[in-house]
């Protein structure tokens, strides 16, 4: 039951274990060479000559047996002379599956090949019908490249199918012939002797018939038949022309019926006259050598012949058949040279369900795919045994010799460790399509084919082109000058390669761009490096690969970061001052993505490998970003201060003696500097942010050069700018924020008119004394006006760099705030005004830029006073979002501003006594609210934003007397902040909102007592 | 006992005659060519493979849970010993019926290899060498069966057990009741003495014909 189970193996003979697997192979109609295992085995050849003999004469002994078993057992089971419509003529053919005859049918007087179906094989009706059935759709299949099935029927108990009759040969015993040949291919072969055979027995006669044709086909294959050789033609030209067919460059000369004459089959291959055939060296010294000297033709020849047989699987894949049994014993190559598929999922048709169990594996173990071992199949599995064909057309030698399935084999030598003379695109065509995962073969025969085409047609093949991570694995194996880098950072890097082709669209674009980077870049190579040396090319290729990795990565990051955060919604949320808003809204692919990331750079850092491109600071920088991206702010601030102590020792080694060189390192220290201070604002870490942005200043003073370059002073309007939103958010501005105004939630406090007071007045801010707030206010209107000067000169030195607007108007905005603060809302509204006309221009001049005009959105709808006269700028918000909606419409930044300002507009609506008005709306927010909450369990943002609006929405229903509405929202609210997971951080102010909301209940419970 | 056989009894514990079906329905195949190898010639016209291997199926249906309580071979080995005595008691029914008692019951187990060796060596000639030569190789026959007679015997049981039967080494070892070293080393002997012979017998030659 468990003949290949492997702790039997080590009880047994070495030289057992290859028997059984010749014995195998004998059994599926192969004809393994004993050779070829004493070559492979070469400690074990003495005994192998010595055992395999009689193994194969008691096999056939067997097989003898089994057909006289059959002949005689029953009358039905001997040979007919005809079989329903089919005269039996001779037989032509024997494998595994059974006998295959020439015959006549008589009907449309036409010779076919029938296939018998071995009685033995074909055993219960489950597997009868599905062979029926397999026959029906095999000849549904109208391919030039695929042996024509006429149908299938069954008499005297025989079941059989008729198909077109090939003349020619097997690639399997095409293969054998290549093996047999001696040195000299041109020369008759000595192995072969079937000419002086008596023609008394029609199936020895048959043979050698077939021996002779694939003996021609062998040689025509080479391209070195001597007779036949037109040396005047043009030499080795390499503008090849690819012809459509026939696949081999060859045809017949002579319209002869092969059967007559033995002799003449031999002659019946010509080589075509084709520029490639001269390309073939005529005096190869193959005398030399045991086996023959496969020439460039050989290679284009089998390219060629496996490309159409791939272009004949696609097609039949497309119909959803799959063949299932592709080895060279189902591949013929007829006298024209053309290929032909044979048995399309009739083979395996006829296997027991459950083939592995009983070990008794009736087709070709070696070429079945791991897959197929364990019983799946699909297109890929095909691939693999047309991979594995290849691969031994490419070597001449069969399928490692071993028992355990290929996934668990040492894996083999390459093919051109055997065989050097094998062009490197083809072997690397043939490991893709034959690699033991799925996944990293060929995903469809097409791409299989189109890879053999480009390499008949000399372009770059795309096994090495494509942005995926067997490209990164290659380029890792092949180059030693980056050996600086261990194999886990490769294999990171592989893994971030696979999890950005599957995130998201928007990471998909990035790929594709970079796809056509790498297209360009590759041909750029190309180019160049015509004249430059394999090795060096390669190493260049490989660097350029990594160089532009690394780009892609920087460029997907920027985007998950640049995804611009809405300074609106940060408001909304703020209003409470319950709920540290800072979370980043992250989805889980993200989180993925940057997870891995993250292990990438970290590695990175940890290797310190300057052939890289990238310092240790620099990726120890990143590890900080996706950090801080991730909300480890701790983490985050360990990495940028580890940076830091990197960009010094990097500061303090010779080669950054040039000047350039050391105003990187300093810029590089800056822009770590700028990341901490942003990142203690974020955690509300006054003291370090301003020590910090100390530390800027004094860098940039002390180096003149850096501190008046463009950049140098943009860092320091940066951290300016963050500085002032720091001071902002410190600045209690009670009387400023739109909760001092009508907004939605004071419209029900004691003392206004006609309102419930179902609402507890909002914390109140702790009572600080005036001159602290003028301090801060002082110090953060400096910061902002500093920032706005160095803007203002940046922007006019260089008006069309768009950053610095960007910054320009975020700095101008800032001012805006404080002007409000200061209690000067002329100022305000001019700085406000200012603001959104930066934004406008922008927007004027990138009509379809969508960050401008996210931007310009979210500043419409901050600043806003819910006064009536805000209603036209919230209403152009709306309509900006609606267009990047339009545009994108799952990009959460973009759907959560369009609620927020839904939500002020609502309010407006609100102080105006409109509340059914500001209902509909706040309706509209909420749902779409809830979306974002629901596609975003754990960001906390959306979550808060929603209940923020629930929470309105509620105090709205109460106040139009719908109390159960507002019951049922509250519910949901309330559970919503119960199954909401919070972190330490969060749950003071999680239990302070389910209060809340927990007293507004309350409230709506007893409307009377409070009446 | 290997961790798939102790599933399958699994299977069977668990699954009841469903689980036989199925396990059964697997072997199907090399039951039925061992029944093909060894039932009589005389009696193959009139019994189907088929027919035995359904009584097979019956005895193991009625048999399994003895089997299962105490599993003393391998569940193959077991359905194969249930194959061949149904195989017995069809040739005794058979015999029976046409009186032929006198005659040796064509028996399957060690006691078959002189028939094995006749066959082998009648094949072996007929393979070997070309058509023309066959007549002229009468004498080789005989010689060939001699010296396959010589053969050890176990040696030979285990060639016929490994190709006729088409069975693994351990299956061959749990019936021989051999180690499964022993086996598969006794099996490259007897390859290896079976080249010997054959070389022995065949005239030097040309190799055969592809």
């Amino acid at each position: 039951m468990n003949p290949a189970s492997p702790e039997s193996d080590a009880d047994r003979h070495p030289v057992d274990l290859l028997a059984e697997d010749f014995t195998r192979r004998l059994r599926a109609g192969e004809r393994p060479s004993i050779n070829e295992y004493c070559t492979q085995h070469p400690e074990h050849a003495d005994l192998i000559r010595a055992v395999f003999p009689s193994v194969e004469a008691t096999e056939r002994v067997c097989l003898q047996h089994e057909r006289q078993l059959t002949a005689t057992s029953t009358i039905s089971r001997a040979r007919p002379d005809t079989l329903g419509d089919f005269q039996l003529l001779r037989e032509i053919g024997r494998g595994g599956m059974g006998v295959v005859y020439e015959a006549l049918q008589k009907s449309l007087k036409r010779r076919v090949a029938l296939k018998v179906v071995n009685p033995l094989i074909a055993g219960s009706e489950k597997q009868i019908r599905r062979f029926r059935r397999e026959a029906e759709s095999a000849a549904k299949l109208h391919h030039s490249n695929i042996v024509p099935v006429y149908g299938s029927g069954e008499d005297q108990g025989m079941h059989f199918y008729a198909m077109q009759l090939i003349e020619g040969a097997t690639l399997s015993e095409v293969l054998d012939c290549l093996q047999e040949m001696p040195g000299d291919p041109a020369g008759p072969p000595t192995a072969l002797a079937p000419i002086s055979l008596p023609d008394r027995s029609p199936t020895v006669a048959a043979g050698a018939l077939r021996y002779q044709r694939a003996f021609a086909a062998a040689r025509l294959l080479l391209g070195n038949d001597p007779t036949t050789r037109h040396p005047g033609l043009v030499p080795n030209d390499e503008t090849t022309v690819v012809p459509e067919t026939p696949q081999v460059a060859a045809e017949p000369a002579a319209p002869t019926t092969p059967a007559a004459n033995p002799k003449h089959s031999a002659a019946d291959f010509h080589l075509k006259t084709s520029p490639e055939n001269t390309a073939t060296p005529p005096d190869t010294p193959a005398a030399a050598h045991q086996r023959p000297h496969l020439t460039p033709l050989y290679f284009r020849n089998i390219a060629r012949l496996i490309a159409a047989a791939a272009n004949a699987l696609e097609y039949a894949h497309r119909q959803g058949i799959l063949h299932r049994d592709i080895k060279p014993a189902n591949l013929l190559l007829d006298s024209q040279g053309i290929v032909c598929i044979a048995d399309f999922g009739l083979a395996r048709s006829l296997e027991p369900d459950a083939v592995t169990q009983t070990g008794e594996i009736v087709g070709t173990f070696r070429y079945m795919a791991p897959e197929q071992l364990r019983g799946d199949a699909d297109p890929r599995t095909d691939i693999y045994a047309l991979g594995l064909t290849l691969r031994e057309l490419l070597t001449l030698q069969p399928p490692a010799a071993s028992l355990l399935p290929a996934t668990e084999r040492t894996p083999p030598p390459t093919p051109r460790s055997l065989r050097p003379e094998i062009p490197r695109d083809l072997e690397t065509i043939a490991l893709k399509a034959s690699c033991p995962e799925p996944e990293r073969r060929y995903q469809t025969a097409t791409e299989f084919e189109a890879d053999l085409l480009r390499f008949l047609e000399d372009r770059p093949i795309s096994a090495r082109r494509v942005t995926s991570a067997e490209r990164l694995w290659r380029w890792a194996r092949r180059n030693p000058q980056l050996a600086s880098l261990s194999a886990v950072t490769v294999l990171l890097l592989a893994i971030v390669v696979v999890i950005l082709g599957v995130s998201n669209r928007r990471i998909q674009k990035t790929l594709s761009a970079l796809n056509q980077q790498y297209a360009r870049a590759d041909q750029n190579l190309r180019d160049k490096t015509q004249a430059l040396k394999t090795a060096d090319r390669e190493r260049q290729r490989a660097e350029k690969n990594l160089e532009l990795a690394i780009a892609a990565f920087e460029e997907v990051f920027s985007n998950i970061v640049a995804r611009g955060r809405s300074e609106t919604l940060l408001e909304e949320l703020s209003q409470d001052e319950l709920l540290p808003a800072d979370d980043a809204v992250l989805s889980s692919a993200d989180v993925t993505l940057l997870e891995t990331l993250l292990g990438f750079f970290d590695r990175l850092a940890a290797e310190n490998s300057r052939s890289l491109g990238i310092t240790a600071a620099d990726a120890r920088r990143r590890v900080g970003d996706i950090q801080r991206q991730l909300g480890r702010l701790n983490d985050a601030r360990e990495s940028y201060r580890q940076a830091l102590d990197a960009c010094h020792a990097d500061a303090s080694t010779p080669h950054t003696s040039t000047d350039d060189h050391r105003a990187d390192s300093l810029i590089s220290e800056a822009e770590i500097l700028l990341q901490l201070q942003q990142l203690e604002t974020q955690l509300g870490n006054v003291p370090a942010a301003l020590e910090l942005l100390q530390q800027l200043r004094e860098l940039l003073r002390h180096n003149a050069a850096v501190g008046r370059s463009t950049q140098g002073r943009f860092l320091l309007a940066a951290a300016l700018n963050s500085a002032t939103s720091l001071g902002l958010r410190q600045i209690p501005d009670l009387r400023l924020r739109p909760r001092t105004g009508p907004g939605l939630l004071g419209l029900f406090t004691p003392g206004t008119p006609g309102g419930t007071p179902l609402l507890p007045p909002a914390g109140a801010e702790p009572p600080q004394p005036a001159g602290v707030f003028d301090q801060r206010i002082q110090r953060t209107a400096e910061a902002n006006a500093e920032a706005l000067q160095i803007l203002r000169e940046l922007c006019s030195e260089t008006p069309d760099t768009t950053a610095f607007q960007l910054a320009l108007a975020r700095a101008t905005r800032d001012n805006a705030r404080l002007a409000q603060i200061s209690r000067n809302p002329a100022q305000a509204d001019a700085a406000f005004a200012e603001a959104i006309q930066i934004l406008e221009t922008l927007l004027k001049q990138y009509p379809d830029n969508e960050l401008f005009q996210f931007e310009l959105a979210d500043a419409l709808s901050s600043m806003v006073a819910f006064r009536p006269a805000d209603m036209p700028r919230l209403q152009r918000s709306l309509q900006l979002t609606r267009q990047l909606m339009q545009k994108k419409p799952a990009v959460p930044e973009y759907l959560g501003l369009h609620a927020s300002t839904l939500t002020r507009i609502a309010g407006i609506h609100a102080t105006q006594g409109q509340f059914l008005r500001a209902e509909s709306t706040l309706v509209d927010a909420v749902r779409i609210l809830e979306e974002l909450a629901n596609q975003f369990p754990d960001g906390s943002a959306w979550q808060l934003a929603l209940i923020r609006a629930q929470q309105q929405l509620a105090t709205l229903y109460a106040r139009n007397n719908r109390t159960a509405d507002a019951q049922t929202v509250l519910k949901n609210a309330i559970s919503r902040v119960e199954s909401t997971p919070t972190g330490p951080r969060l749950r003071p102010a999680a239990n302070a909102l389910l209060n809340r909301l927990r007293e507004m209940r309350s409230a709506l419970e007893t409307p009377p007592e409070n009446q | 006992m290997s961790t798939a056989e102790e599933l399958d009894l699994q299977r069977l514990r668990q699954g009841g005659e469903t689980a036989l079906a199925q396990l059964f329905a697997g072997c199907q195949q090399r039951l039925e060519h061992i029944i093909r190898f060894r039932i009589d010639p005389r009696v193959r016209s009139r019994v189907d493979a088929a027919d035995v291997l359904q009584d097979t199926f019956l005895t193991a249906a009625r048999r399994l849970p003895e089997f299962l309580k105490q599993p003393a071979s391998s569940w193959f080995v077991w359905l194969r010993q249930l194959a061949l005595q149904t195989l017995i008691d069809v040739h005794r029914r058979e015999f029976r019926h046409r009186r032929d008692a006198g005659r040796e019951i064509h028996l399957v187990g060690p006691g078959d290899s002189e028939n094995t060796s006749f066959s082998i060596a009648c094949f072996l000639i007929d393979q070997l060498t070309s058509p023309s030569q066959q007549l002229a190789r009468a004498e080789e026959l005989q010689q060939l069966q001699q010296a396959l007679n010589s053969m050890n015997e176990v040696d030979r049981e285990v060639l016929a057990l490994r190709h006729f039967e088409q069975l693994s080494n351990l299956q061959t070892a749990e019936i021989l009741g051999l180690s499964p070293t022993a086996a598969s080393n006794r099996y490259i002997r007897a390859a290896a003495r079976l080249t010997e012979i054959l070389q022995r017998v065949q005239t030097p030659g040309r190799k055969p014909a592809p």
